[in-house]
């Protein structure tokens, strides 16, 4: 019955899974992110399809997600084990300290820093994608930045 | 201080390091009709909502998520890291502050072109034919490959190279490949047949109908690489080893010698078999086999160098935790400053694509930073692609045609 459905997964897929890697700093996470992601969008296709932009949905859906899985897994893991471990960078590279760094961030931060990086999203959108005001994604960007040490210059690359 | 650019980098050179799981259209399929199941049993169990609540909550694995896991699938992301305690501190990456976009660099080789087809389907650049000319594939709305475009960055105007077959439902097609005269690809079925399952077609590059060259099942299925030559369709196997078939059909036939060799670029071959994107490779490749003619290049991987890979021009390879360069005689060996633990290809016939968004020419020197969006990225691109592209908004692509770069 949905074979676009089937075509946008195949399609997209592999995309996805890197959004949800840079989302979550871990594989495994970002697996189970995506397949849930792709799971409820197929449960509305229809009605997403119709507004024709299937995968900025999901894209919403996975940045949400992971800000709420972070908090219950965050749960599970300090009731689990004792000597707490950041959420991320179990298995990186040491090289990449910035990456790594970036682990130690709190998920709303990171998700922030993710929709303005990496998917170069403007503040007002990433407000409406995580459903805060622009105030806020300003105040999250700035403290995690400062955080990692990144600087704010005028835009190297305003135009490629 | 760190710049904005430089959590660019680092965000796009940990998604090109992801592994990407082969199987997500796979367990999304498998996951809907296990879902749907438990539904219509739930519904007549009076049961719905709590077996779908069970149902949704099983992704979470039992609360271990931070520790590798021998059940998934994607445990390959990591694996050595070369630097020891002892080993130098790792140098500062390129300061990207002081490198130019690659538009001001090569003004003559990136190009603003329509994300999108004159008939409305969308355009994912595949490779570069020319200086001006663009391998397209064109998309449905939803994703589905309809045929193969050339576009022209010189005329602006774009023609149909051929268009794909109808296909059965779970079809797709995986790799695309360009040859002197023809362009080849192979397609699978989505959910695997028992025992594996492809078929390869090819196409005059000049543009016409697709033609089958045939289907091939079990281990001869497991593709790793595609080639076209004059007469026949080349494929090398995931545990080594390389085949033909002729384009006007006929029986698979392994190339004499070719135990232990993957396909590189047609018609060269390696001793090394490809990495999955993200994968660490430690082994060094140690020839260049050249197919047609038999002609084998010995490499001799200098010491200290891991995941040596090398096409006929140049050689990337790290050491320690930098990316050092060579010609494949062993000459021109260089060390570029860039922390890196994996490295990909050299992409067209001498350059690099290093910290997610840096492109280093190895015949000038000359560097420059890409915007690589990732809803961009194309990862069924061809063998070292001379072609890199991202969005540029308003329903625009920006593309790097490194065919086109003049020194």
């Amino acid at each position: 019955m949905d074979d676009t459905f089937d075509d946008f997964v195949r399609g997209r897929g592999s995309a996805l899974f890197r959004y949800g890697f840079v989302l979550t700093g871990d594989a495994d996470d970002a697996a189970d992110l995506v397949q849930e992601a792709l799971l409820r969008l197929g449960d509305t296709w229809h009605r997403v399809i119709r507004k024709d932009d299937p995968e900025g949905y999901v894209r919403t859906i996975m940045a949400r997600q992971h800000i709420s899985w972070w908090r219950r897994r965050r749960r599970e893991r300090l009731m689990a084990d004792a000597p707490d471990r950041g959420y991320t960078d179990a298995r990186l590279d040491g090289d990449d300290a910035l990456w790594a760094e970036l682990g130690t961030l709190p998920p709303r931060q990171r998700a922030v820093l993710v929709l303005r990086y990496y998917e170069d999203l403007p503040d007002a959108e990433i407000a409406a994608i995580l459903g805060v005001s622009t105030g806020t994604v300003r105040s999250q960007a700035s403290r995690a930045l400062d955080k990692l040490r990144v600087g704010r210059r005028a835009a190297l690359m305003e135009e490629v | 201080m760190r710049t904005e650019q430089d959590l660019r980098a680092a965000l796009q050179e940990a998604a090109a390091r992801a592994v990407d799981p082969a199987d997500i259209a796979d367990a999304v399929r498998v996951r809907r009709r296990k879902r749907t199941h438990h539904r219509r049993q739930a519904a007549l169990a009076s049961a719905a909502v709590v077996i779908v609540v069970a149902g949704g909550s099983a992704v979470l694995r039992g609360g271990g998520g931070g520790t590798p896991d021998a059940t998934t699938t994607t445990t390959t992301t990591t694996t050595t890291t070369t630097a020891s305690p002892t080993s130098a501190p790792a140098s500062p990456g390129p300061d990207l502050r002081k490198l130019l976009p690659a538009r001001a660099v090569w003004p003559g080789a990136v190009f603003t072109i329509p994300a999108e087809a004159p008939d409305g389907s969308r355009y994912s650049p595949l490779t570069a034919l020319s200086p001006t000319e663009l391998l397209m594939i064109a998309r449905t709305k939803f994703w589905k490959t309809e045929r193969l475009d050339v576009y022209d960055t010189g005329t602006g105007e774009s023609r149909v190279i051929t268009r794909m077959p109808a296909s059965k439902k779970d079809y797709y097609q995986r790799r695309f490949e360009v040859g002197a005269d023809y362009i080849g690809w192979y397609g699978t079925m989505l959910n695997g047949r028992k025992g594996g399952w492809a078929d390869f077609w090819v196409a005059p590059r000049a543009g016409g109908a697709a033609v089958k060259v045939g289907e091939v099942t079990g281990d001869l299925s497991g593709v790793s690489a595609i080639g076209v030559s004059s007469d026949s369709f080349v494929w090398s196997i995931r545990p080594g080893g390389v085949y033909r078939m002729p384009i006007t059909g006929g029986s698979p036939e392994k190339l004499a010698g070719t135990d232990g060799l993957w396909l590189s670029s047609w018609p060269w071959a390696v001793d090394v078999p490809p990495i999955r994107i993200g994968q660490v490779q430690d082994r060094n490749q140690s020839k260049l086999v050249n197919l047609e003619t038999g002609e084998t290049r010995a490499i001799i991987p200098p010491a200290g160098v891991k995941g040596l890979s090398c096409s006929i021009e140049w050689c990337l390879g790290r050491m320690g935790n930098a990316v050092i360069v060579m010609r494949p005689d062993g000459s021109g060996l260089s060390r570029i400053p860039v922390p890196s633990s994996y490295v990909l290809p050299v992409l067209g016939s001498h350059f690099a694509q290093m910290s997610g968004a840096v492109i280093y020419d190895l015949n000038t020197g000359k560097k420059a930073i890409v915007g690589v969006r990732p809803s961009g990225y194309s990862w069924e691109a061809t063998s070292s692609s001379p072609l890199l592209s991202w969005e540029a908004g308003h329903g625009k692509l920006n593309v790097l045609n490194l065919l086109a770069v003049d020194g």
